[in-house]
Protein backbone atom coordinates (compact mmCIF):
# COMPACT_ATOMS: atom_id res chain seq x y z
CA UNK A 1 0.00 0.00 0.00
CA UNK A 2 1.48 3.38 -0.95
CA UNK A 3 2.75 5.74 1.70
CA UNK A 4 2.62 9.49 1.15
CA UNK A 5 3.72 12.04 3.71
CA UNK A 6 3.00 15.73 3.98
CA UNK A 7 5.30 17.90 6.06
CA UNK A 8 4.73 21.51 7.03
CA UNK A 9 7.32 23.90 8.36
CA UNK A 10 5.94 27.18 9.64
CA UNK A 11 8.61 29.61 10.76
CA UNK A 12 8.28 33.19 11.91
CA UNK A 13 10.22 35.99 13.51
CA UNK A 14 7.08 38.03 14.16
CA UNK A 15 7.46 37.61 17.91
CA UNK A 16 10.33 38.63 20.12
CA UNK A 17 11.39 34.99 20.04
CA UNK A 18 11.27 32.94 16.88
CA UNK A 19 8.30 30.66 16.28
CA UNK A 20 8.59 27.33 14.55
CA UNK A 21 6.03 24.60 13.85
CA UNK A 22 7.06 21.40 12.11
CA UNK A 23 4.80 18.41 11.58
CA UNK A 24 4.59 15.43 9.28
CA UNK A 25 1.46 13.44 8.61
CA UNK A 26 0.91 10.30 6.60
CA UNK A 27 -2.00 10.50 4.20
CA UNK A 28 -4.15 7.59 5.37
CA UNK A 29 -7.54 6.75 3.99
CA UNK A 30 -10.48 7.69 6.20
CA UNK A 31 -10.30 6.22 9.71
CA UNK A 32 -7.59 3.79 8.65
CA UNK A 33 -4.24 4.55 10.18
CA UNK A 34 -2.74 1.69 8.17
CA UNK A 35 -4.04 2.03 4.61
CA UNK A 36 -2.37 4.82 2.69
CA UNK A 37 -4.06 6.94 0.06
CA UNK A 38 -3.33 5.26 -3.26
CA UNK A 39 -4.56 7.70 -5.89
CA UNK A 40 -2.98 10.96 -7.04
CA UNK A 41 -3.99 13.54 -9.62
CA UNK A 42 -1.48 16.25 -10.53
CA UNK A 43 -2.45 19.09 -12.84
CA UNK A 44 -1.06 22.39 -14.07
CA UNK A 45 -3.55 24.68 -15.83
CA UNK A 46 -3.36 28.05 -17.53
CA UNK A 47 -6.42 30.22 -16.91
CA UNK A 48 -7.00 32.81 -19.61
CA UNK A 49 -9.77 34.91 -18.13
CA UNK A 50 -10.71 36.33 -14.75
CA UNK A 51 -14.03 34.51 -14.74
CA UNK A 52 -14.73 32.13 -11.89
CA UNK A 53 -14.49 28.52 -13.01
CA UNK A 54 -14.61 25.06 -11.51
CA UNK A 55 -11.01 24.10 -10.82
CA UNK A 56 -11.96 20.66 -9.58
CA UNK A 57 -15.43 19.17 -9.63
CA UNK A 58 -16.29 17.07 -6.61
CA UNK A 59 -16.94 14.15 -8.95
CA UNK A 60 -13.28 14.21 -9.96
CA UNK A 61 -12.15 13.07 -6.53
CA UNK A 62 -11.70 9.36 -6.03
CA UNK A 63 -13.24 9.44 -2.57
CA UNK A 64 -16.53 11.00 -1.55
CA UNK A 65 -15.39 11.28 2.04
CA UNK A 66 -11.69 11.99 2.45
CA UNK A 67 -9.19 13.49 0.05
CA UNK A 68 -6.34 15.94 0.41
CA UNK A 69 -6.11 18.88 -1.94
CA UNK A 70 -3.01 20.96 -2.69
CA UNK A 71 -3.25 24.18 -4.69
CA UNK A 72 -0.45 26.60 -5.52
CA UNK A 73 -0.27 29.97 -7.23
CA UNK A 74 3.17 29.85 -8.91
CA UNK A 75 3.01 33.46 -10.13
CA UNK A 76 5.94 35.69 -9.28
CA UNK A 77 3.93 38.89 -9.69
CA UNK A 78 2.91 39.93 -6.16
CA UNK A 79 -0.26 41.59 -7.46
CA UNK A 80 -1.62 38.37 -8.98
CA UNK A 81 -3.85 36.20 -6.83
CA UNK A 82 -6.51 33.54 -6.96
CA UNK A 83 -9.75 33.55 -5.00
CA UNK A 84 -10.53 30.04 -3.80
CA UNK A 85 -14.10 29.03 -2.94
CA UNK A 86 -16.21 25.94 -2.37
CA UNK A 87 -19.62 25.72 -3.95
CA UNK A 88 -22.08 24.18 -6.32
CA UNK A 89 -21.04 25.80 -9.57
CA UNK A 90 -19.22 28.83 -10.88
CA UNK A 91 -21.21 31.88 -11.84
CA UNK A 92 -19.70 32.23 -15.28
CA UNK A 93 -19.45 35.98 -14.86
CA UNK A 94 -16.85 38.37 -13.57
CA UNK A 95 -18.92 38.76 -10.41
CA UNK A 96 -18.45 35.33 -8.85
CA UNK A 97 -21.38 33.71 -7.06
CA UNK A 98 -19.43 32.55 -4.07
CA UNK A 99 -20.96 29.91 -1.87
CA UNK A 100 -18.17 29.86 0.67
CA UNK A 101 -14.95 31.64 -0.07
CA UNK A 102 -11.91 30.28 1.75
CA UNK A 103 -9.47 32.99 0.86
CA UNK A 104 -6.86 34.41 -1.47
CA UNK A 105 -3.70 32.73 -2.73
CA UNK A 106 -1.19 35.43 -3.62
CA UNK A 107 1.92 34.81 -5.72
CA UNK A 108 3.83 31.86 -4.32
CA UNK A 109 1.13 30.93 -1.80
CA UNK A 110 -0.05 27.35 -1.40
CA UNK A 111 -2.78 25.53 0.51
CA UNK A 112 -3.24 21.95 1.66
CA UNK A 113 -6.62 20.91 3.02
CA UNK A 114 -8.73 17.83 3.62
CA UNK A 115 -11.55 17.79 1.08
CA UNK A 116 -14.76 15.82 1.54
CA UNK A 117 -15.99 16.14 -2.05
CA UNK A 118 -19.20 14.47 -0.94
CA UNK A 119 -21.53 16.29 -3.31
CA UNK A 120 -21.63 18.80 -6.13
CA UNK A 121 -21.83 21.51 -3.47
CA UNK A 122 -18.14 20.87 -2.81
CA UNK A 123 -16.64 21.81 -6.14
CA UNK A 124 -13.46 23.83 -5.78
CA UNK A 125 -13.86 27.10 -7.64
CA UNK A 126 -11.17 29.55 -8.61
CA UNK A 127 -11.16 33.14 -9.79
CA UNK A 128 -7.94 34.61 -11.23
CA UNK A 129 -7.26 38.26 -10.50
CA UNK A 130 -6.25 38.99 -14.07
CA UNK A 131 -7.27 37.72 -17.48
CA UNK A 132 -3.74 37.41 -18.80
CA UNK A 133 -2.61 33.80 -18.50
CA UNK A 134 -2.31 32.71 -14.89
CA UNK A 135 -1.04 29.24 -14.09
CA UNK A 136 -2.46 27.22 -11.22
CA UNK A 137 -1.13 23.92 -9.95
CA UNK A 138 -3.10 21.39 -7.97
CA UNK A 139 -2.87 17.83 -6.69
CA UNK A 140 -5.51 15.55 -5.22
CA UNK A 141 -4.65 12.58 -3.02
CA UNK A 142 -7.36 10.01 -2.36
CA UNK B 1 10.01 40.41 9.73
CA UNK B 2 9.03 37.35 7.75
CA UNK B 3 6.94 34.27 8.15
CA UNK B 4 7.44 31.33 5.82
CA UNK B 5 5.42 28.18 5.22
CA UNK B 6 7.10 25.20 3.62
CA UNK B 7 5.30 22.13 2.32
CA UNK B 8 6.97 18.86 1.40
CA UNK B 9 4.93 16.09 -0.20
CA UNK B 10 6.76 12.83 -0.62
CA UNK B 11 5.90 9.35 -1.76
CA UNK B 12 8.16 6.58 -2.97
CA UNK B 13 5.38 4.38 -4.28
CA UNK B 14 2.13 6.21 -5.11
CA UNK B 15 3.27 6.37 -8.73
CA UNK B 16 5.71 4.49 -10.92
CA UNK B 17 8.41 6.97 -10.00
CA UNK B 18 8.92 8.72 -6.66
CA UNK B 19 6.92 11.89 -6.11
CA UNK B 20 8.51 14.81 -4.33
CA UNK B 21 7.05 18.31 -4.14
CA UNK B 22 8.59 21.04 -2.05
CA UNK B 23 7.51 24.66 -1.96
CA UNK B 24 7.99 27.62 0.35
CA UNK B 25 5.75 30.67 0.60
CA UNK B 26 6.65 33.89 2.31
CA UNK B 27 3.43 35.02 3.94
CA UNK B 28 2.53 38.57 2.97
CA UNK B 29 -0.38 40.88 3.53
CA UNK B 30 -2.87 41.43 0.74
CA UNK B 31 -1.02 42.83 -2.23
CA UNK B 32 1.82 40.37 -1.85
CA UNK B 33 4.55 42.83 -0.81
CA UNK B 34 4.39 43.60 2.93
CA UNK B 35 5.17 40.76 5.35
CA UNK B 36 2.55 39.51 7.75
CA UNK B 37 3.08 40.88 11.25
CA UNK B 38 0.66 39.07 13.57
CA UNK B 39 0.68 35.44 14.73
CA UNK B 40 -1.71 33.62 17.06
CA UNK B 41 -1.12 30.07 18.30
CA UNK B 42 -3.37 27.95 20.54
CA UNK B 43 -3.66 24.38 21.76
CA UNK B 44 -7.17 23.50 22.95
CA UNK B 45 -9.13 20.51 24.18
CA UNK B 46 -12.49 19.91 22.50
CA UNK B 47 -14.32 18.73 25.58
CA UNK B 48 -17.53 17.62 23.93
CA UNK B 49 -18.52 16.28 20.54
CA UNK B 50 -20.40 19.40 19.51
CA UNK B 51 -19.63 22.27 17.17
CA UNK B 52 -17.00 24.66 18.52
CA UNK B 53 -16.19 28.06 17.12
CA UNK B 54 -12.48 28.12 16.43
CA UNK B 55 -12.38 31.60 14.94
CA UNK B 56 -15.33 33.93 15.41
CA UNK B 57 -16.72 35.85 12.49
CA UNK B 58 -17.26 39.49 11.73
CA UNK B 59 -14.09 40.98 13.15
CA UNK B 60 -12.64 43.38 10.66
CA UNK B 61 -13.23 40.82 8.00
CA UNK B 62 -12.23 41.80 4.55
CA UNK B 63 -12.64 40.45 1.08
CA UNK B 64 -8.94 40.76 0.43
CA UNK B 65 -7.18 39.69 3.60
CA UNK B 66 -4.34 37.26 3.11
CA UNK B 67 -4.66 35.47 6.47
CA UNK B 68 -3.43 31.87 6.69
CA UNK B 69 -4.82 29.21 9.02
CA UNK B 70 -3.05 26.07 10.26
CA UNK B 71 -4.97 23.37 12.18
CA UNK B 72 -3.73 19.98 13.39
CA UNK B 73 -5.58 17.10 15.06
CA UNK B 74 -3.33 15.97 17.91
CA UNK B 75 -5.17 12.69 18.53
CA UNK B 76 -3.20 9.47 18.21
CA UNK B 77 -6.30 7.29 17.66
CA UNK B 78 -6.70 6.68 13.94
CA UNK B 79 -10.51 6.70 13.97
CA UNK B 80 -10.78 10.07 15.73
CA UNK B 81 -11.31 13.04 13.48
CA UNK B 82 -12.26 16.70 13.50
CA UNK B 83 -14.64 18.06 10.88
CA UNK B 84 -13.79 21.54 9.64
CA UNK B 85 -16.60 23.93 8.76
CA UNK B 86 -16.71 27.42 7.38
CA UNK B 87 -19.70 29.60 8.19
CA UNK B 88 -21.09 27.20 10.77
CA UNK B 89 -24.11 24.96 10.44
CA UNK B 90 -25.43 26.73 7.37
CA UNK B 91 -22.10 26.71 5.61
CA UNK B 92 -19.77 24.08 4.25
CA UNK B 93 -18.20 21.13 6.06
CA UNK B 94 -15.26 20.90 3.76
CA UNK B 95 -13.13 18.13 5.22
CA UNK B 96 -11.98 15.96 8.10
CA UNK B 97 -8.63 15.84 9.85
CA UNK B 98 -7.89 12.38 11.19
CA UNK B 99 -5.31 11.71 13.90
CA UNK B 100 -2.10 13.62 13.28
CA UNK B 101 -3.31 15.30 10.11
CA UNK B 102 -3.08 19.03 9.49
CA UNK B 103 -4.29 21.69 7.08
CA UNK B 104 -2.95 25.02 5.90
CA UNK B 105 -5.29 27.34 4.02
CA UNK B 106 -6.02 30.96 3.17
CA UNK B 107 -8.76 32.49 5.26
CA UNK B 108 -9.98 35.96 4.40
CA UNK B 109 -13.18 35.93 6.48
CA UNK B 110 -14.93 37.34 3.47
CA UNK B 111 -18.31 38.03 5.02
CA UNK B 112 -19.88 38.66 8.39
CA UNK B 113 -20.70 34.99 8.97
CA UNK B 114 -17.49 33.37 7.80
CA UNK B 115 -16.44 31.85 11.09
CA UNK B 116 -14.43 28.63 11.33
CA UNK B 117 -15.95 25.79 13.35
CA UNK B 118 -14.63 22.39 14.35
CA UNK B 119 -16.70 19.33 15.23
CA UNK B 120 -14.79 16.51 16.97
CA UNK B 121 -15.93 12.92 16.35
CA UNK B 122 -15.59 12.21 20.08
CA UNK B 123 -15.20 14.36 23.16
CA UNK B 124 -11.73 15.22 24.35
CA UNK B 125 -9.72 15.59 21.14
CA UNK B 126 -6.84 18.05 21.39
CA UNK B 127 -6.10 20.30 18.44
CA UNK B 128 -3.61 23.05 17.80
CA UNK B 129 -4.06 25.95 15.45
CA UNK B 130 -2.18 28.98 14.30
CA UNK B 131 -3.45 32.03 12.48
CA UNK B 132 -1.05 34.32 10.68
CA UNK B 133 -3.08 37.43 10.04
CA UNK B 134 -3.08 41.08 9.20
CA UNK B 135 -6.09 42.47 11.04
CA UNK B 136 -5.70 43.75 14.57
CA UNK B 137 -8.75 42.24 16.21
CA UNK B 138 -9.71 39.27 14.08
CA UNK B 139 -9.68 37.16 17.23
CA UNK B 140 -11.56 39.59 19.44
CA UNK B 141 -14.45 38.29 21.53
CA UNK B 142 -18.02 38.62 20.34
Amino acid sequence: MPTTTATIGLSSDIGDSSISINNTTTLWKAASGTEGMDSMISVSKILQSNIQVDLVAAAAANSATHNFLYIKNPSTDPAEFFRIALGASPSGTTSPSIVEELGYLYAGDWMFIPWSASSTAFDVMITPSVSTDMTVEYMIFS
Amino acid sequence: MATTATLTLSSADIAGDPVNVSTTATLTKAGGVVDMDQFNYCRINLGSATDKVLIPAAHEYSTTNSNKLYVRNLSETSTEYVTLKIEGSTGVSFGKLYAGQWLFMPYNQNDAAALIEVLPSVAGIDIEYALVHENVDILADD
